[in-house]
């Protein structure tokens, strides 16, 4: 999985008030990777679970390194 | 932009960064989510426990901001209050933040961010009108409840108040302050992030890591709080500011705050502001108690002089400015 297709697909959650409300109900990690997973996969991406455990990865990494 | 304009009802800014030489506001998902807890920094942590917030997260370009507000009912601030750290500012916004109709935006690190980038003179993006935004994103109402707003800001942010004061002229403040041998000995109990030698050597060349290291602990304290009280003091005459001593909590909240505000809190309200002064702001399980007595009592020999040489003065300067002006 490259880093731009999963930009793309926050683009498509982003845009879906939908697709948010489903994902932010889950407050278990391990069912909301799966989710991502097989949204994902509905929308043509096809993620593993390793891959969003990666992104979730960045992002905290991103959130601990990039304030000014 | 990631998404639409619309779509940033439910979000709140949660921090400023640069990447490839722009900056940018990261968004985090609050939901329905009221920042009813004592520092903004303890409502995005919680909300950041949810796995939505820990892998969707936006970015917008800091211009974007302004669209973004345009777009959205805001509510403009009803009062900003600054402090000089352990003198009740918590007690002020947490009491304030129980009631539904106050929006309370305490110690945001993204204002924080726009106010430094101001005074820097930040020429990458038009720091103060990206601060009017911020701001403005913060008051934006997303409960029908909601009337007024306030921004308690973080203690250094009393050095910028020329800086605010210029960004938002008719905002009324209040300055809360207290006996300083009593904020000295908090500190020397748990340092605020500001009292680490040399964190405001920007804002303080005189108090760069150098001169901060060459003397003692409660003198370093002494000197910051002294550059605090001296800024208020440069405002204490502006009938914009109102200088409030710890000592008239928490009464003054729904008295002389509360007037200075311009705000008419109904008997519920008052009544509800009550009941939660009986709990301590910071440790909202523990019972308040005020320990005044204790912290003058446990003051070393060193902490007494430090105060008495740097902040007692200008101290008693304000006491006797807040006395004069008392209604």
């Amino acid at each position: 999985m490259s880093n731009k297709s999963f930009e793309r697909f926050r683009e498509i959650v982003f845009a879906s008030a939908s697709m948010q409300n489903e994902l932010l109900a889950i407050a278990d990690r391990s069912e909301f990777i799966d989710r991502v997973v097989s949204m994902a996969s509905e929308h043509g991406y096809d993620f593993n679970r390793e891959d969003i455990v990666i992104e979730m990865r960045d992002a905290d990494a991103a959130w601990v390194q990039q304030a000014v | 932009m990631t998404g639409s304009i619309d779509d940033f009802r439910e979000w709140v800014p949660v921090r400023i960064f640069r990447k490839d030489a722009q900056y940018f506001v990261e968004w985090c998902h609050l939901g329905e989510q009221r920042f009813d807890e004592a520092y903004f920094g303890d409502t995005i942590r919680r909300r950041m426990r949810i796995p939505f917030n820990r892998l969707f997260r936006r970015n917008t370009p800091v211009a974007s901001l302004e669209e973004i507000v345009s777009q959205t009912e805001t509510i403009p601030p009803t009062g900003f209050i600054f402090h000089i750290s352990r003198c009740g500012s918590t007690l002020v916004s947490d009491l304030l933040a129980s009631l539904p109709s106050n929006i309370v935006i305490s110690e945001a690190p993204p204002i924080d961010a726009l106010i430094e980038m101001s005074r820097d003179g930040d020429t990458e993006i038009q720091s103060g009108a990206a601060l009017k935004w911020m701001v403005a994103a913060f008051g934006r109402r997303r409960w029908s409840a909601e009337q007024r707003y306030f921004i308690k800001f973080d203690s250094w942010n009393t050095l910028d108040l020329d800086t605010i004061t210029k960004a938002f002229p008719t905002v009324p403040i209040v300055f809360l302050y207290r006996n300083p041998i009593e904020v000295i000995v908090s500190h020397l109990r748990k340092r605020g992030s500001h009292m680490v030698p040399g964190a405001l050597a920007k804002q303080l060349p005189e108090l760069s890591l150098d001169v901060s290291l060459s003397v003692s602990v409660e003198e370093h304290c002494a000197r910051v709080l002294a550059e605090f009280l001296k800024s208020a003091l440069r405002f204490s005459s502006d009938e914009q500011v109102l200088p409030v001593d710890y000592e008239e909590l928490p009464e003054a909240v729904w008295g002389s705050i509360a007037d200075h505000f311009g705000v008419t809190f109904t008997g519920g309200e008052i009544a509800r502001m009550k009941e939660r002064s009986q709990f301590d702001a910071k440790v909202p399980q523990q019972t308040f108690a005020k320990d005044s007595d204790s912290k003058r009592a446990t003051a070393t020999d060193e902490a007494r002089r430090a105060a008495k040489e740097f902040v007692d003065p200008l101290y008693e300067q304000l006491k006797k400015k807040r006395i004069k002006g008392r209604p």
